[in-house]
């Protein structure tokens, strides 16, 4: 070994250099060291390639893939191979896709699917043709929008001469797929868009459609807030003067959640309608209008509750509450009522008399008042009981362009505190002519009265009576509030459609196939193409009233399937436990299905004029998930857990090295002071060393995280800043044997300086100590940050070990064992190869420890 | 100087560390961004008015909010150097109260499993050197790394799944069975007894009959074996390790050399000269790692659903209940400050260089 002292012509370079060298023959030569280094650069390895090693992000995710690759918490593929003794599942699936090896699920068109079809005629005067149509295609082309068609799409044209009405022809577009599993798909993904174009018949009006309008006030904590409200509703129409717009109800009851204001109005739907309608002015004459009373809605149900106790704002009736007396302090006592107003055309200029009666009676602060700005009537209760309120105002319709404006306003004072408060608006609007309405809902935000908190879930009920529900029936433009109405479409449909999804053997009848969309599904509209179609959620259906009104012309619809669980969220996706047959058929065994669409003319009321519906059907495929993905299945999001495991080498090797760096720097440095200073300093120093010894390091780290944010500069500063004590005691044990040596007292006698001394004598004694150390603090840099990400504080953008076990307790999935070992594994493994590097490094460089044999 | 003189410099010392850990606790909880003293007072807000005068009075006077930082300060050391921590936020009961009840549970766990992974290093890694350089050395070694560098919470999950999950032998969770009915204080006991406690202390006065005291047994004993096993697998490499290199020093040492040439046997060697010489760095770590325990079962606490300190701290930081987590802290630093003196004690009498010197 060539330790000669720097020799003269060598550079500092050099002889560093050299030295590092022989330092390394050493070292190679230890096992330990190899096995750390080896291990060292193979975690690197992973951490610099890791997008070269997948094709996901870190977090898991497809970058071009909206959602979940896989099923939700699929098991790794190789595992359906495994014998079950060792844990295998030969019930696991695989994505059926495309690109994938299973490439059998039904394709697209434009992805070289092959559609076959059947038609089963009604009668010889039905001619069904399909074909392929290139200038249709979705997106559709829409007026003023400038897109493209795509690729075209399957059209079906339906033909019948003048004559008896034939009945119901079906028409069948199906494909056949090989499905080489026995086990159940995790979910059934699928696309479809209809285009529907026919002879229609003109709709009748006036047409009704309800909306409900759900307006929450803001909490402000711990403040009271008085309950009222000024609404005001104006219905615009785009085009002429002549409108509509009939009922207005406002209710001012809460429901307890946020579900069950629709099972609320379902069960009270008729209740809603007798109020609305029988109390509605329409059609009723003026002397009518002067006397009409409006009642409460439960009134006439018997209920033994006038009072209902709220708690939260939310309303349950509950029987044990019988008056506001006997609410128990959490509940509020609120009596509650609801007044109509109605806007009838002709105007109803001058007087006119609305009367308010509240079954229970109003308490004595309460008031009403009714109209706006000098208009304004307020009526105040005068007798304690009184169960009426006279209203005296003036309901005046200004026509002015284009425009009839209602001022309304009900308010209701209270002496009340509540917290929160939401607000139905229930509103029947009657559509008179085919143009497109708008109707705006103005809340005016004041100090002390509602604020428009969010406006959404609009409820469309079409005149038969069943519903669509349309969540984006409320836009927001430009600060202002809308729904629109389309009733520009020519009519209903001669023809009317009736599409559903099926699912069979191949080779099976058609009747007898699995059908999904029994006749109360609807199939909804997920990302219409144009502003025409926002509140673009219709109804094709065999009913009596025919295709939807409003979407006889251009009924686009692409989306998801829809499950029948959820008819609140029709953005929803089929899950296979929703539909018992389906998995029964799919389950019974692997092989060849069909999977197709069948669409029903039912042609059976028109006999006076030939009848044409086309209808265009575009993107029509199928993706399974599978239950299995992946070398290690995926977490409870559908991401991948490999690309997980390698991206969060990254995180561990960052995060552990700086923590190692920031550590042993702070510590050499308040180590050196303290050495060699001495004195107060140094005392000074050790103190502060045992302080942070003293103080319980996980809790601490974990309220600082908390407190500051969980982010990976904040965790590395803290470990860093929590971590140098060990060194820096090492480091001044060191440097206080070191000061006695000979050659420091030399060096002082020469008359160097402290920094001299330092920097030059000491420092270089010291460094393999802080190369030990270095190699040293990386494991415990790792685990704490693992387990500070287990508990829950990790950096939300990057996926860490730590932090994929998290996942696995906020999954559920503690039986998921592919999931819970790789993780712990490589930290482990990472934690080992640092540790085996110190031990090798202390080996070699401190010859002490070097083993007597 | 001698003995007498190291041991007092120390305790005054110590007891100026607690003084600074107070003043620095106070900072913490009480000065934070987020303003702890806010949540203290919100805490109530949801209560009726005269509740929430009450507990604002209490507040007051117990922790002096609302009065210059100086008062806060003196209430601040003045509560917590003598024990009376106040109310939990959640709960609302007397942290003393709660601290008794869960006190003994995690000095169970944690002081069994020190003392066992202290046992069980110490006779491993004098197996070790007995038999070191050879195959049993490394194995011992590198299984002691592996095991001290695993992940506490991924061994702890490990377990649950092979013995909970998959084999069903341990329960999961808890110290005690479900079955027991479990009195809001004390320890739960499978027959009637009484219990009696004051804020401070607590008695538990009862009876057992002969065939109750196994189940009594057993059924704790079965809700700490995996936690028990956590630990244990956890630290004993670290204890090994320590022997290990400890007695390599010295066993290379010349006296040993000489021992050995003198004709001694190997076994007296060992004991007799090595290991005393060994054994202070390793009484010392003993003295201090039992000062740890408080502060040391977190994560196991939490992944085994254990009533202990470790899994009070994580809920109380999850709701941020901060006059627990005050007493927590404070508690903890104390234990460590305690085991420090301890261990310097310890150390004193047994190095001769000190006691002599």
């Amino acid at each position: 070994m060539s330790m000669k002292a720097k020799g003269r012509g060598e550079t500092k370079f050099s002889f560093t250099f050299r030295r590092f060298a022989d330092f390394l023959k050493v070292f190679v030569r230890n096992k330990r060291a190899l096995l750390g280094l080896s291990l060292i650069l193979f975690f690197l390895f992973i951490a610099l390639a890791a997008p070269l090693l997948t094709p996901y992000n870190s977090l898991g995710e497809d970058p071009n893939v909206k959602g979940a690759l896989a099923g939700k918490r699929a098991a790794p593929s190789w595992l359906r191979n495994l014998p079950s003794w060792l844990g295998g599942n030969p019930d696991l699936t695989e994505n059926m896709d495309l690109s994938g090896k299973n490439a059998g699920a039904p394709k697209t068109l434009e992805e070289g699917g092959v559609w076959n079809s059947s038609v089963v005629h009604a009668s010889s005067s039905v001619s069904v043709n399909i074909g392929y149509d290139t200038n249709v295609g979705y997106p559709y082309h829409v007026e003023g929008f400038p897109i493209t068609y795509e690729n075209g799409s399957l059209a079906i044209n339906y033909q019948r001469t003048v004559g008896e009405a034939p009945g119901e022809t079906k028409v069948y577009i199906f494909q056949e797929f090989d499905y080489p599993f026995s086990g159940l798909p995790a979910r059934l993904k699928g696309n479809l868009e209809i285009l529907v174009d026919g002879n229609t018949k003109p709709i009748e009006m006036p047409l009704e459609n309800w909306y409900i309008i759900q307006v929450d006030a803001p909490r402000e904590k711990g403040k009271p807030r008085p309950f009222s409200g000024d609404f005001s509703v104006s219905v615009d129409d785009y085009e002429g003067i002549n409108v509509a717009v009939a009922n207005i109800t406002f209710s001012d009851w809460l429901v307890a959640s946020d579900k069950n204001w629709w099972n609320w109005l379902n069960a009270n739907w008729e209740k809603m309608k007798w109020i609305v309608n029988e109390g509605s002015l329409i059609n009723k004459t003026y002397s009518d209008v002067r006397n009409a009373t409006f009642p409460l809605m439960y009134e006439d149900t018997g209920d033994v509750y006038p009072y209902y106790c709220f708690m939260n704002d939310t309303r349950i009736a509950d029987p044990n509450f019988e008056d506001e007396n006997n609410c128990p302090d959490i509940y509020y006592p609120r009596s509650w009522f609801s007044a109509q107003t109605t806007l009838a055309v002709p105007s109803i200029a001058g007087d006119s008399r609305i009367v308010v009666a509240n079954a229970s009676g109003f308490n004595v602060d309460d008031y009403i008042s009714i109209g706006s700005g000098d208009a304004r009537e307020i009526n105040r209760i005068k007798n304690v009981g009184q169960d009426y309120i006279d209203l005296y105002t003036n309901i005046t319709m200004d026509h002015s362009e284009g425009e009839i404006v209602v001022n309304h306003k009900l308010m209701l004072y209270q002496n009340l505190t509540v917290d929160k408060a939401r607000f139905y608006l229930v509103m029947k609007v009657v559509v008179t002519e085919n143009k497109l309405y708008q109707i705006r809902i103005d809340i005016p935000t004041s100090a002390g009265s509602m604020q428009i908190y969010g406006l959404y879930r609009g409820i469309f009920r079409n005149p038969t009576g069943t519903t669509v529900e349309s969540k984006n029936a409320i836009s927001n433009v430009l600060g202002r509030n809308y729904i629109s109405i389309d009733a520009t479409g020519s009519g209903i449909l001669l023809v009317p459609l009736k599409i559903r999804l099926f699912f069979g053997f191949s080779g099976q009848n058609f009747e007898n196939t699995v059908k999904l969309f029994p006749p109360d599904y609807k199939v909804g509209i997920s990302s219409p193409p144009s502003g025409f179609y926002v509140d673009a959620y219709g109804e094709i259906e065999n009913n009596k009233g025919g295709v939807y009104v409003c979407y006889a012309k251009a009924g686009l619809i692409s989306g998801w399937i829809l499950s029948k669980n959820s008819p609140s969220d029709p953005g929803s996706i089929i899950t296979v436990e929703d539909v018992v047959a389906l998995r029964n058929m799919i389950t019974s065994r692997p092989g060849k299905y069909i999977y197709g669409l069948e669409i029903s003319f039912i042609d059976d009321f028109v006999m006076d004029q030939n009848v044409t519906v086309k209808v265009w059907v575009d993107d029509f495929g199928l993706f399974m998930e599978g239950t299995s993905f992946g070398i290690l299945g995926t977490d409870q999001l559908g991401r991948d857990l490999f690309a997980q495991l390698l991206y969060g080498t990254r995180t561990s090797l960052y995060v552990g090295v700086l923590v190692a760096f920031l550590s042993v720097a702070i510590g050499l440095v308040v180590g050196l002071f303290a050495g060699f200073v001495g004195g107060a300093a140094d005392q000074l120093l050790m103190r502060v060393n045992d302080l942070m010894l003293v103080l319980p390091g996980l809790p601490l780290m974990i309220i600082l995280v908390a407190v500051l944010g969980a982010r990976i500069e904040n965790l590395i500063i803290l470990l860093g800043l929590l971590g140098w004590n060990g060194f820096a005691r090492v480091v001044r044990s060191q440097v206080l044997s070191l000061k006695e040596r000979p050659f420091v007292e030399a060096a002082k006698a020469a008359g160097a300086g402290t920094s001299h001394i330092i920097f030059r004598h000491i420092l270089p004694n010291v460094m393999s100590l802080v190369y030990i150390s270095l190699a040293s603090s990386v494991p415990g840099a790792i685990t704490a940050e693992a387990a500070l990400s287990w508990l829950g504080f990790s950096d939300p953008t990057r996926m860490s070990w730590g932090r994929m076990l998290h996942e696995v307790f906020v999954a559920g999935a503690t039986k998921n064992w592919w999931w819970i070992i790789p993780p712990g594994l490589a930290i482990s493994l990472v934690a080992m190869s640092f540790i085996l590097l110190g031990y090798a490094l202390d080996e070699v460089l401190n010859p002490k420890l070097r083993m007597r044999r | 100087m001698g003995l007498r003189g190291f041991i007092l410099r120390r305790v005054i010392y110590s007891f100026i560390l607690i003084l600074i850990v107070i003043c620095i606790n106070f900072i913490i909880f009480m000065k934070m961004p987020g303003d702890p003293t806010d949540f203290l007072m919100a805490a109530w807000s949801k209560e009726s008015p005269e509740q929430r005068q009450e507990h604002e009075r209490a507040l007051k006077e117990l922790w002096g909010i609302g009065d210059p930082l100086e008062v806060q300060l003196t209430k601040y050391l003045r509560n917590l150097l003598t024990f009376s921590f106040g109310i939990e936020i959640s709960g609302r009961r007397p942290i003393s109260e709660v601290l008794a009840q869960k006190i003994p549970y995690t000095v169970l766990l944690l002081g069994l499993s020190t003392i066992l992974s202290i046992i069980i290093g110490i006779i491993w890694g004098l197996f070790v050197i007995k038999k070191r350089g050879g195959l049993f050395d490394s194995f011992s070694v590198i299984t002691a790394l592996i095991l001290n560098s695993l992940p506490t919470f991924w061994l702890g999950l490990i377990l649950l799944w092979i013995f909970v999950g998959t084999l069903g032998w341990l329960p999961g969770a808890r110290a005690f069975p479900v079955e027991w009915a479990i009195p809001t204080v004390g320890w739960p006991k499978p027959y009637t007894t009484v219990t009696s406690y004051s804020s401070n202390t607590l008695t538990v006065i009862f009876s057992i009959s002969a065939n109750d005291a196994w189940e009594l047994i057993w059924g704790y004993v079965r809700h700490l074996i995996l936690p028990l096993a956590t630990l244990t697998i956890f630290s004993y490499g670290g204890w090994l390790l320590l022997t290990r290199a400890t007695m390599l020093e010295t066993v290379t040492e010349d006296y040993v050399v000489t021992a050995r040439a003198k004709g001694l046997k190997e076994n007296s060697i060992l004991y007799k000269h090595a290991l005393k010489n060994a054994s202070l760095p390793i009484i010392t770590s003993a003295a201090l790692s039992f000062g740890f325990i408080l502060s040391g079962a977190i994560i196991t606490e939490t992944v085994f659903s254990y009533p202990g300190i470790g899994g009070w701290i994580w809920t109380a930081i999850n709701i941020r209940d901060y006059t627990v987590l005050m007493a927590v802290f404070y508690l903890i630093s104390l234990c460590v400050i305690i085991a420090n003196i301890v261990a310097d004690i310890l150390y004193g009498i047994i190095d001769p260089r000190i006691k002599y010197g």
